[in-house]
């Protein structure tokens, strides 16, 4: 009946209180080992809290206490945060490492090269070993590439990709390669004028892009080319 | 940022294209021919036959 009742909602709540010593325990174990900075006091808890029950044992704290310890005291044990570090320095830079090709033939294969300079979509900027690694479409213009010794060969590039990966290996692959004297300015200087009198009578919109397209390129070779 | 033959609808391969044949319009002679020959052969057309 009701003294029943009353008998064994007390166990539960005996029950709890003693789950919950257990577990205090463990959390000021974790306390104990962890050192709040800034908090002297706390380490001294365990020993404050509870001066009157050593018989039992070093953590009965009353739950109101053990709460109010704050989130990073309960730090339940194996339950870590990640340890923070810094990154990694980066890798020291080696030797580039230097393909470039065309559908015909190959330039350069592996090549241990200084530096090669790119004319791409978003910009010409000149690639060392350890460039960040970034993929690029290449625009008409000059591919120069500077050897170890310092010399320089010029080619030029209709159009292509070049892809600068993280171990300083570099591919440069190209539609349409020449060599400078295997070009000749006075046709560039023609087609360019062919090119722009082809733009003013373009009838539509995608023949009039073409047509830009094919100025902008005759354009890049004629400066490549004077 | 688009380029502006993106905008028009042209790809990037159409563009590649016309710049391979801008540069092959002012090579020399003598490399013209052959550059011409290895463009041609990356393409095959077959035109289907009326039956």
């Amino acid at each position: 009946g009701a003294l029943w009742d009353l008998w064994s909602l007390a166990r539960s709540v005996l029950r709890f209180h003693r789950a919950l010593a257990v577990y205090a325990r463990g959390a000021l174990w974790e306390l104990q080992s962890v050192r709040l900075p800034g908090c002297p006091a706390l380490a001294l808890l365990p020993l404050v809290a509870c001066p009157l029950r050593a018989r039992s044992g070093p953590a009965m704290l009353p739950a109101r206490r053990l709460l109010a310890l704050g989130p990073r005291a309960l730090r339940l044990p194996g339950l870590r945060a990640p340890a923070r570090s810094y990154a990694e320095a980066a890798a020291a830079p080696t030797q580039m490492s230097f393909t470039f090709a065309s559908p015909t033939q190959v330039l350069y294969n592996g090549a241990a090269v200084k530096q090669v300079d790119v004319p791409t979509l978003s910009g010409s900027f000149g690639i060392l070993a350890a460039h960040v690694p970034t993929l690029q479409v290449l625009k008409p213009g000059v591919v120069t590439v500077f050897a170890e010794d310092g010399t320089a060969t010029k080619y030029f590039v209709s159009s292509g990709s070049i892809t600068v990966n993280a171990d300083s290996s570099v591919q440069l692959l190209a539609e349409e390669v020449a060599t400078l004297d295997m070009l000749d300015l006075a046709a560039a200087k023609s087609n360019l004028d062919k090119a722009l009198s082809q733009l003013a009578a373009a009838p539509d919109e995608t023949a009039k892009v073409e047509a830009q397209i094919n100025v902008e390129a005759s354009e890049a070779l004629v400066k490549a080319l004077e | 940022m688009v380029a502006y033959w993106r905008q028009a609808g042209l790809s990037y391969i159409r563009f590649s294209q016309i710049c391979a044949q801008a540069v092959r319009a002012a090579m020399k002679p003598q490399y013209k021919a052959e550059a011409e020959k290895a463009a041609l052969s990356t393409i095959k057309i077959v035109k289907p036959k009326k039956e």
